[in-house]
């Protein structure tokens, strides 16, 4: 009986045995299949040796810098980009008005994104068609393809005057927008990859304008770091193409500012980001010398303040780019280091003045570079924890001017 | 209870009482019974000899158990209606809707934090009661009805906040402390309150489940509805009950992951969905073969978590972690499968030979 029972358990035993062996197997390619940095061993912090690994990407590792001594000169640039973008802008050099008048009582559609930031943006587009005389509506999505599809034939069988988006590829309502054009429907995006055509006459926060980003980020994380080489980890999502401009921005920078320092990026796919702070967790312990966390986007990595502090990492300074509220709080009790600014009132009041200027039949102006601006605690607006602001303090007025209202 | 059902667990743990305590204790090390501990031991084992500098520290426990306590906090809140055959799909929606609301009370409505956790409990009991309205009276298959109800709960949840996170600086006080607070010897060796909280709420459920007729009637009406109604078990009254019980759990569940995010997220317990039933599943072939058991789940969270832990400290892709993941539940399941399917032809073999040694004819029909 005794022996027939362990017969029994035989199987059992193979099979957790082989699951086993089949995790650590599948581990083991993952090991060797990863990205090159696996093998990158880079000299961080005078003596401290660090294997860059994982999901992690070592810029540095994978440029082939040599350890050049700590840069007083990367330190030097990165100071003079911070001191340059601390200051708050105040103008965004917008000079031409329209010239011509504006017609009132137009219809203009907002196709929110299904996140925060979009939900948000819906109130800065109103209170600029407020001062137009036209009347704003939200077109509520999820951000899924599907209901994004959805929001677009609405929007063909409506034929409002003007659209405005933020995000979508293209590709994906490439029908839609054709057909909309031909309704006569202007249509106006923003963090866009797709360039300016007869359908989309306007784009602002291109890839380019967000690449800009990358280079301030970068300095700011030179800059407060005492350390002579500090490492820092790049949060990024692929998911979102207008991103990735960002991200070679400011792996190059920083290796150009910090050469040889710990450089290494996190590629984070949306089903993931709930496992984010578990993630990024396991990362710095096992890089103890990376103290600065970068993110690609704030909003995208809500909770990973108590990950760090529930694991006792309260050593770490977060930095990040388009902070909601929810980040502005943070700033404000001291758990974020800081943020550059997501300039919405400015992209927003641009994309309408867009389609403004070509319903009233002038010439839509080129898109001007976002204003970026340092976000920390100590020069937060107070009212960012609730809202969003204008970067430039009077940008409604500057407006009002252009607009003839 | 007097039922001789053989599926309830009375007559199910008869032999354990009659067995040996030395019986009794290999059967509860045996790997079938607790698999998941010598399997999170290999791991252990394993991590540490491949990343020596940084998993055996006590930083790596407190790495597992705080960041996957609510994840265990969302199982555990799954255990009782699955235990009793229902399954509750609206569990992360009620846990983003509790915390909105608890959140929403506090910066909008001023409510001290008392008040607001007791707002944020009702609604979710509410959901729990209209969930076991739609599975209980409306006869609705629980995966569709509160899968219907979970929609529902989104719904008031985006009206309520219009997709934007409830943040504020008053959140920042009392509230937060909820989650965040610690507790232990010093600073490096202390957990976070959700921890605690787990192990509370597992005590309650394995008290409740395993020690009184109500959890057993629970078991016996999942296992076997209608036998057990026979055997006048009120089936129908504990699927009900198990229904608000879920959703009031959930309800603290949320308002605990609302403390540690320091807002109301409007998708915040959404992504707990797999991971908790993931949790469940593979603790159910823990200590209690076949059955939800709340420290099997506890030993499922920690077990999965060490996994991704460890292989996030060998700095391994996430890919290599989700198929970790998957391969775990996959081969604890067929494991608990192939135990499952031995102890019913078993079951039918000592039935027969107990016919035959009666000199009963027609053992066919057992």
């Amino acid at each position: 009986m005794a022996k027939q029972s362990r017969a029994r358990r035989g199987p059992r035993r193979a099979l957790a045995v082989m699951a086993t062996i089949g995790v650590l197997v599948v581990a083991a390619c993952g090991s060797s299949t990863k990205t090159n940095s696996s093998t990158a061993t880079t000299k961080a912090a005078g003596t401290a040796t660090t294997k860059a690994g994982g999901t992690a990407t070592s810029a540095a590792a994978t440029a082939g810098a040599t350890t050049v001594a700590a840069g007083g000169d990367g330190k030097a640039k990165a100071k003079a980009l911070v001191d340059q973008y601390s200051k708050r802008p105040t103008s965004i050099g917008l000079k031409t008005p329209v010239g011509k008048a504006i017609p009132a009582g137009k219809k203009l559609y907002f196709v929110s994104c299904g996140v925060e930031i979009c939900e948000l943006e819906f109130d800065v587009v109103k209170q600029a068609t407020d001062i137009l005389g036209w009347t704003a509506t939200k077109l509520s999505t999820d951000g899924s393809p599907q209901q994004i599809q959805n929001a677009w034939d609405q929007i063909v069988r409506e034929k409002p005057d003007a659209v405005l988006y933020t995000g979508t590829p293209r590709s994906q309502v490439e029908k839609q927008m054709v057909a909309a054009t031909a309704n006569g429907t202007a249509i106006a995006g923003c963090c866009v990859t797709d360039p300016v055509s007869k359908e989309l006459i306007y784009t602002i926060s291109t890839p380019k304008q967000t690449g800009n980003l990358g280079p301030v980020m970068a300095a700011w994380v030179v800059n407060d770091s005492k350390d002579a080489k500090p490492g820092s980890i790049y949060l990024n999502l692929p998911d979102f193409p207008i991103l990735s401009s960002l991200e070679t921005e400011y792996m190059k920078t920083y290796a150009e500012l910090c050469p040889g320092c710990i450089n290494d990026k996190i590629d984070f796919g949306l089903a993931d980001l709930g496992k984010a702070g578990d993630q990024v967790v396991s990362y710095l312990r096992a890089h103890p010398t990376v103290k600065y966390v970068v993110e690609s986007t704030d909003g995208g990595f809500t909770g990973l303040n108590g990950a760090l502090k529930a694991a006792g990492l309260n050593d770490i300074r977060i930095f990040g780019e388009g902070p909601a509220p929810v980040n502005i709080k943070e700033m404000q009790t001291g758990d974020r280091a800081g943020s550059m600014v997501f300039a919405a009132y400015e992209l927003l009041f641009s994309m309408v003045d867009a389609t403004a200027r070509k319903i009233a039949g002038a010439d839509v102006l080129a898109a001007f570079d976002p204003p970026n601006w340092i976000l920390t605690k100590d020069n937060v607006p107070a009212e960012g924890a609730s809202k969003l602001f204008p970067v430039v303090p009077d940008i409604v007025d500057q407006f009002k001017k252009l607009w003839g209202k | 209870m007097t039922t001789t059902d053989p599926t309830t667990p009375e007559a199910a743990a008869s032999p354990d009482a009659a067995a040996p305590w030395a019986a009794r204790l290999r059967r509860g090390l045996s790997f079938s019974s607790i698999g998941g501990i010598y399997v999170l031991l290999l791991a252990i084992v394993v991590f540490s000899i491949w990343v020596p500098e940084t998993f055996p520290h006590f930083a790596t426990v407190r790495q597992i158990l705080n960041n996957n306590s609510i994840s265990a906090m969302a199982g555990l809140t799954l255990i009782v209606p699955l235990a009793a055959g229902v399954f509750d799909i609206s569990v992360p929606y009620t846990m983003t809707l509790s915390g909105v609301l608890c959140t929403y009370a506090i910066v909008h409505n001023n409510a001290p934090l008392p008040v607001a956790i007791v707002i944020a409990l009702a609604a979710s009991v509410v959901v729990g009661v209209v969930n076991a309205v739609v599975v209980v009276s409306f006869k609705i298959d629980s995966l569709i009805g509160t899968l219907a109800t979970g929609f529902l709960v989104q719904a008031v949840v985006k009206w309520r906040t219009g997709s934007r996170n409830v943040t504020d600086q008053k959140l920042s006080g009392s509230f937060t402390k909820i989650a965040r607070n610690q507790i232990g010897i010093g600073k490096n060796y202390s957990l976070t309150l959700p921890v605690f909280y787990v192990v509370a709420v597992a005590f309650v459920l394995w008290y409740m489940l395993e020690h009184t007729a109500t959890g057993r009637r629970i078991y016996a009406t999942g296992f076997n509805r209608d036998a057990s109604r026979l055997a006048t078990v009120r089936t129908e009254r504990l699927r009900f009950g198990c229904l608000v019980a879920s959703s009031f759990l959930a309800g603290i569940t949320g308002i605990v992951l609302a403390s540690s995010l320091g807002s109301g997220s409007p998708t915040g317990g959404n992504s707990y969905l797999l991971p908790a039933f993931a949790a469940v599943f593979l603790g159910a072939t823990q200590l209690k073969n076949g059955r939800f058991n709340a420290w099997g789940t506890v030993i499922a969270v920690i077990l999965l978590g060490t996994g991704t832990t460890g292989l996030g400290l060998a700095k391994q892709q996430q890919w290599v972690q989700d198929t970790f993941t998957g391969v775990v539940l996959i081969a604890a399941l067929a494991v608990t499968g192939l135990q499952v399917r031995r102890a019913g032809s078993e079951t039918k073999r000592l039935a027969r030979s107990r016919q035959r040694s009666s000199g009963q004819p027609g053992g066919g029909e057992a």
